[in-house]
């Protein structure tokens, strides 16, 4: 009896470590790490991929960590990755890879197909970064030089998380861009991204949002824009407001701390009237007046009601070209409709891209400033 | 099925019942016949000393002493033993001469008669000085005992920052009175066994009455009855003979050179075996978490200790963990590997020979060389052994690019942890090397299924009939007082259940004020 237990477990171990396992195996140095790819369209209408790997190479005591490009063209996108194998000998590993970089032409076609593949491989990500390119190719951002990193999609998805505290571009992880596009009554945005030159070398900057309509490209909003539309679509902990005080000339910044947003809709006579209450606590932080604003004076509510106004004004601005140039509800208005009112959005839900278009707006800022930095006055210039 | 045995070793334990209870060879009236009997008993034992004498004023009282050389005090034999015997005027009345030498003559603590050979061997055998006396069929075994003996010195493997510095020698008597020192009740109890068909080993169960639990009392007696050895040189011997899971790799007995840790166990309620020529003391039933205290634990802060207690136990996971996490890792879950960590590590496996299980297992085979080489050579070697461990297997491997500098930085640092717990130490290689496997094999997965095998396997075990995860299987706030925490001493009113059965309050108060 312990013969043959014995002789059944050392079968077994023999059958389990030399018969099994492994199969996934792969060593860390035989595997090209992608961390970002670019996609756009060749003249012959196939997908033009370009990859960007790692390159390390261990040089005396330092990692040396340089990016490569990898170009590859393919019928589909699974084609495209495929035929980037024939020109590397490591295997691409994409579990690392944190941006896919859209051209313009690719995403006015429509994007849903490259999601779909992307979600439904487990090798990527679905906190993947997604950004629409301002330029003619996608490939031209990847191109251009890094200025801080050497990958230069690491550079880029650290600008984001960086840049989307400031309000001025949307920090859009794939798994969000499927949940607004597949939302009733909210339409995904995507981050956008241009080339500029510094110092005689071309590099990426980011630039306002991308905005689509379904999964399609329609157009770009600026970053102002970008900033506006943002107080109305989430809280936010971040940015500067800039306040002209009197003339051109004048102006106050103001940081913001915190924002809050409350979104009211009202059904009055067929007419759907949505009532925007965004509460705003910042400090004061620099300012080009003659004004010397102390802590809750009269002159501090006055600067107040100043931005307030002139915030309210840039909000409506931001939405009426939403609802006239794109009318695409990435505000989510419609999806705020069908939670507070599910029986209204029964009966106009279907068609809400016609009821889009005629919301009345109206904004209501109510702004607090409740210190301003180290200084309580202007700093007194003598003679 | 594999782990018990117990049923087989009572039929042996039965046969050497039958055996000693013979009956031993009687004594003779005659002196030279019992002197040339117990000659020859000890023939070709050159060590053995007869010495006849007579008494100064009655020459018919003819005398016998017989001890082995360097097992007896011959101070005392000399002064206590043969003067009062030789100058003795009074031997010339009447009556029975032996019972004047035993009571009125032999200044000794310990006299005893005997009529037997096996008592007279057994006395000599153990340092004792037997006299015989011609004419009389009995003998008188006197306590001479004597030899040299290691001073009371500091356990060298279990070092403690406060509390005493006791520890073990390699006397039985002196360590039973340096836990009776401790615990002056007379509840504390000693009870002697003989164990060892040549050694003859005096082996001690201690506990304290009525703290104790009398089943587990029972139990130890009834193993150690059981064991069947010819020689008792360690602890280690005896453990081995009754504890349960005689397969597993991890200890069901502890072990501790220290008599106040083993007086702290005794006031638990535990019981303790304690064995002569040995300075080890086993002390049962031994819970796993047991493992993780240390005698410092009770002796310092209690924040300070929890912090100490909370770091052993993280060390043991990491030791065991650690490579077996890097291999999976790095070998089939690259993914959860942040990315500037997966780009450096990429960079340090830049052109390595060999896959990174290999490496892995090459380091830690590697480690516990050195670790072995440190015990085993002389002390002078050591700044040799330290050179070549350090720069040439570490440093110069790396820059000779054999290993990559990562592997060895997971290897040395479950090595490091390894060595904070060394008690556990000798199953963490083990289950280190068996995770390893199975994590190089099946990744995470592997991983996941060997930490489920081994919390079974720990679950399931018992020692003494007390869960071997005593307290840490339970939710109840109560038992987690002396277990991953060490609560202060006012709040650690009970002592651990189940080990002291019935009397478990500790009545531990704060100033009289509870």
């Amino acid at each position: 009896m312990k013969k043959k237990l014995f002789l059944f477990l050392l079968l077994l171990t023999t059958c389990v470590t030399t018969l099994s396992g492994c199969w996934d195996y792969v060593e860390l140095e035989d595997v090209s790490i992608v961390t970002g790819f670019a996609v756009d369209k060749n003249e012959k209408g196939e997908y033009l991929l370009t990859v960007e790997i790692v390159d390390v190479s261990q040089e005396e005591k330092e990692a040396k960590i340089n990016a490569q490009l990898l170009e590859s063209s393919g019928s589909t996108l699974l084609d495209a990755i495929r035929n980037a194998f024939k020109t590397t000998a490591p295997v691409l590993y994409w579990g690392h890879a944190e941006i896919i970089i859209f051209s313009q032409e690719v995403a006015r076609e429509g994007i849903i197909d490259i999601i779909d593949f992307v979600h439904r491989s487990p090798k990527l990500r679905t906190n993947i970064r997604l950004l629409v390119s301002r330029e003619k190719t996608a490939k031209e951002i990847l191109e251009s030089a890094s200025i801080t990193t050497n990958i230069r999609s690491f550079e880029i998805r650290e600008m984001i998380e960086l840049h989307s505290k400031f309000l001025k571009v949307p920090d859009v992880q794939m798994y969000e861009f499927i949940n607004d596009l597949s939302a009733e009554g909210i339409s995904p945005v995507l981050a956008a991204v241009r080339l500029i030159e510094v110092e005689g070398k071309k590099t990426s900057q980011l630039s306002g949002t991308a905005v689509f309509k379904k999964d399609k490209f329609i157009g770009f909003l600026d970053e102002e824009e970008t900033k506006f539309l943002h107080f109305v679509k989430e809280n936010c902990k971040g940015g500067i407001i800039v306040v002209e005080d009197g003339s051109e000339e004048m102006k106050t910044s103001i940081d913001i701390s915190k924002s809050k947003v409350k979104l009211k809709p009202m059904y009055t006579g067929n007419k759907l009237i949505m009532n925007i209450r965004v509460r705003i606590e910042g400090t004061l932080d620099e300012y080009r007046t003659k004004n010397n604003y102390y802590y809750s004076s009269d002159d501090i509510t006055a600067l107040e009601k100043k931005a307030e106004e002139q915030l309210a004004e840039d909000i409506r601005r931001a939405i009426r070209k939403l609802q006239e140039d794109f009318n695409a509800d990435i505000l989510g208005f419609g999806s705020t409709v069908k939670a507070e009112m599910p029986k209204l959005w029964k009966k106009i839900g279907n068609q809400w891209d016609d009821m889009f278009k005629n919301i009345d707006v109206n904004v209501e800022i109510l702004m607090d400033i409740y210190n301003s930095g180290l200084l309580y006055k202007k700093i007194k210039v003598g003679d | 099925m594999l782990f018990k045995k117990r049923g087989q070793k009572k039929n042996v334990g039965a046969i050497k019942q039958n055996s000693s209870n013979q009956i031993s060879k009687r004594l003779n009236k005659s002196l030279d016949d019992n002197v040339s009997q117990f000659k020859d008993v000890f023939t070709n034992d050159d060590t053995l000393i007869v010495r006849y004498f007579q008494n100064q004023h009655n020459t018919s009282v003819k005398c016998c002493i017989m001890f082995i050389d360097g097992m007896v005090n011959v101070d005392i034999i000399n002064e206590n033993l043969i003067k009062p015997i030789v100058k003795n005027t009074m031997l010339d009345k009447s009556g029975n001469i032996l019972d004047i030498l035993k009571n009125q003559v032999i200044i000794s603590s310990q006299v005893s008669k005997t009529t037997t050979e096996d008592e007279v061997i057994e006395g000599i055998l153990n340092g004792n000085t037997v006299l015989f006396l011609d004419g009389y069929s009995e003998a008188l075994i006197i306590n001479t005992k004597g030899w040299e003996k290691r001073a009371i010195s500091e356990p060298e493997t279990e070092k403690g920052i406060r509390g005493s510095r006791e520890g073990f020698t390699e006397t039985l008597k002196d360590n039973l009175s340096m836990i009776r020192r401790k615990l002056k009740t007379k509840n504390l109890k000693f009870r002697y066994m003989t164990i060892g068909m040549q050694s003859n080993t005096k082996v001690c169960i201690c506990y304290i009455e009525g703290i104790a639990n009398e089943k587990i009392v029972n139990e130890v007696y009834k193993r150690l009855i059981n064991v069947e050895i010819d020689g008792i040189l360690s602890a280690e011997y005896i453990a081995e003979l009754i504890k349960d899971a005689p397969l597993s790799p991890f200890e069901t007995i502890g072990n501790t050179e220290r008599p106040d840790i083993v007086a702290a166990k005794l006031l638990d309620g535990r019981v303790a075996i304690i064995i002569d020529g040995t300075p080890e003391a086993l002390t049962v039933p031994f819970t796993f978490i047991e493992y993780f205290q240390s005698s410092d634990d009770y002796y310092l802060n209690y924040y300070f200790a929890i912090i100490n207690r909370v770091l052993r136990i993280v060390s043991f996971i990491i030791t065991i963990s650690g490579p077996a996490i890097y291999v999976a890792l790095l070998t089939y879950h690259q993914e959860m590997i942040p990315t500037p960590l997966v780009l450096s590590i990429s960079a340090a496996r830049k052109g390595l020979p060999f896959p990174t299980t290999v490496e892995t297992i090459g380091l830690l085979v590697t480690f516990e060389i050195l670790r072995e080489t440190g015990i085993r050579m002389s002390s002078n070697v050591g700044q040799a052994l330290s050179i070549v461990g350090a720069l040439v297997l570490g440093q110069a491997a790396v820059e000779a690019k054999i290993v990559s500098a990562p592997v060895v930085i997971i290897v040395s640092l479950s090595a490091l942890t390894g060595l904070i717990t060394p008690k556990i130490n000798g199953a963490a290689i083990i289950i280190r090397a068996v995770f390893l496997l199975i994590a190089s094999m099946f990744g995470l997965y592997g991983y996941v299924f060997g930490i489920t095998g081994l919390l079974l396997h720990l679950c399931g075990m018992r020692s003494f009939g007390i869960p071997y995860m005593l307290n840490l299987d339970t939710l109840d706030p109560e038992a987690y007082r002396d277990t991953i925490i060490r609560a202060p001493w006012w709040y650690m009113k009970f002592r651990p259940k189940l080990i002291a059965a019935k009397n478990r309050i500790r009545k531990a108060t704060e100033g009289g004020r509870r």
